[in-house]
């Protein structure tokens, strides 16, 4: 694979099979973080390289063992409790290297520990990847996709923090109503030609 | 004379003497009967017992003469019967029998003492005014909103209504499952890892829920896909575990699980319903625009996202708007 494959390759993840605007995960720490740019940052770090290590973890597990033994079912078991130990580690680590950041995410850590975008991103990377490399190149970008939805959103969220808008769509639905429009910019690149 | 058999085959305390004197006076009746074909069958008796000779414990060496012969007096049928039940009668069974009963003991004294541990004494039975008081406040505006952060997983399937009525149903039914599971196990699990046993735990009642699926109904598993274990993390299921109608007992925290279940089931059909009409102008998968041609964008991730936020406008919207403090003030 020479490197405009593998640009592509983490430009068709991160573009146009994005974890948040197509697969429709990870919706509610978009919505449920706080209109801050340090504040998404954060998140987006912690729950896309969560992600990206729960899936690269979960797919030898999966290709290799569960899915030739018949044990399919127990995945969602498995994700769940990789997935929770990661961000308990994740969370530890970053208290003692970066504490200004732990500050910042505080409580949100516990309500990080179990997000649709890292159970998605671990329960997904099976089906779309089939070998190792290929697998670890899209956990990966999947992260790195979901960091930078989370990033673009923020920057909307605080302009619309100054905008005024009908009572009925204040807080929430307007959120929910700009992530719809983000998708649909997103979807734009599911037509390029050097991504299809 | 089949019991005699297995109690030698046991090792059993010896026959008390009035049976011997029965069974010689049998056996000298038959000594003078000259029937032959018993003979043949001695070679696999004899192999029989000396697989149990091999087995068992050496008590058996002092068995007498008399009831040696004893085992020679048995039907055609019945070598090949005893040959099957000795493995179940000889020393190793008994052993095997000995130490399950033991084991079975042991485990019921266990399991009696981690019920006292696990013994939920929370159980108040909730009265009917509590109940009513619950159903409004749980269909309240404010309550519906919040409910919508909760069906952020869930957006996925609110491309058919169906689909969407499922997975509110089944959400409901993972929310009851894991309360009620949670609420048995929650006095024996550590408080340091509370959190993870519980979504661990809830992660185990939506595989076996699965798999129940999967046996009964493996469309509707095929088409939620991998939105079906999002009800895991769905924070509707982790926020009734810190709930706190708990506070008044485990019946009550059921009925509110059931309750705010039934509540996001409605919400979730309602994105669903207008999602499904706008994105492929159907409900419920009967076609209702005719010759109109469907939005197709709805059927995309942009509908989900913006059904979602339509529904909980309308929902927002419908709230009635609260009096500004000054006003209170002066009413009251």
């Amino acid at each position: 694979m020479n490197a405009t494959a593998l640009l592509f390759a983490v430009l068709v993840t991160v573009l146009a099979d994005n974890l948040v605007t197509i697969h429709m995960l990870g919706a509610g720490e978009l919505a449920n973080n706080a209109p801050d740019l340090k504040t998404a940052v954060a998140t987006g770090g912690v729950v896309g390289s969560c992600s990206a290590i729960a899936a690269l973890a979960l797919w030898p597990v999966d290709t290799w063992i569960l899915t030739p033994l018949g044990f399919g079912f127990f995945r969602v078991l498995l994700c769940v409790v990789i997935s929770t130990v990661l961000t308990r580690v994740e969370s530890g680590l970053i208290q003692r290297l970066w504490p200004e950041t732990s500050g910042i995410l505080g409580r949100r850590f516990a309500h990080l520990e179990v997000n649709s975008a890292v159970l998605g991103a671990t329960l997904l990377a099976p089906g779309a990847a089939d070998t190792f490399a290929d697998a670890a190149l899209w956990s990966l970008s999947a992260g790195l996709g979901f960091f930078l939805v989370i990033v673009l959103f923020a920057g909307i969220r605080i302009r619309l923090e100054f905008s005024t808008c009908p009572r009925a769509f204040q807080g929430f639905p307007i959120a929910m109503i700009s992530l719809a429009l983000l998708a649909l910019a997103f979807s734009g690149f599911t037509g390029m030609f050097f991504l299809s | 004379m089949k019991k005699g058999k297995s109690k030698k085959g046991n090792g059993g305390p010896p026959k008390p003497k009035q049976d011997l004197a029965e069974r010689k006076d049998i056996l000298k009746e038959q000594e003078s009967k000259p029937e032959e074909p018993l003979t043949e069958l001695v070679p696999e008796e004899k192999t029989a017992s000396e697989v149990i000779a091999s087995e068992s414990v050496p008590a058996e060496e002092d068995i007498s003469p008399e009831r040696e012969k004893e085992t020679e007096e048995v039907d055609e049928a019945e070598p090949e019967a005893k040959a099957e039940d000795k493995p179940e009668d000889g020393s190793r069974g008994a052993q095997f029998r000995r130490l399950w009963s033991e084991e079975l003991g042991g485990a019921r004294l266990r399991a009696g003492r981690l019920w006292g541990r696990v013994r939920n004494k929370n159980y108040v039975r909730p009265q009917k005014g509590q109940v009513r008081q619950l159903i409004r406040r749980r269909f309240t505006y404010q309550e519906l909103v919040g409910v919508f952060l909760a069906l952020c997983p869930l957006v996925g399937v609110t491309a058919s209504a169906a689909d969407g009525l499922a997975a509110g149903l089944l959400s409901t039914l993972t929310v009851l499952g894991s309360v009620f599971i949670i609420e048995i196990f929650r006095r024996i699990l550590p408080e340091g890892i509370s959190s993870i046993g519980h979504v661990i735990l809830v992660a185990g009642f939506t595989t076996a829920l699965t798999l129940i699926l999967q046996a009964f109904q493996p469309l509707l598993v095929e088409e939620l896909g991998i939105y079906l274990s999002m009800t895991v993390v769905s924070c509707l299921t982790l926020e009734r575990q810190v709930s706190p109608s708990r506070k008044r007992g485990s019946l009550f925290l059921l009925m509110d699980s059931v309750i705010t279940g039934l509540s996001f089931t409605l919400m979730l059909t309602a994105v669903s319903l207008l999602r499904e009409f706008l994105g492929s102008g159907a409900l419920f998968g009967i076609p209702v625009l005719g010759g109109m041609a469907p939005l197709a964008i709805m059927a995309g991730p942009f509908g989900g996202f913006f059904c979602l936020g339509c529904v909980a406008a309308l929902v927002q919207g419908l709230q009635p708007r609260r009096k500004p403090a000054s006003e209170r003030r002066r009413a009251a």
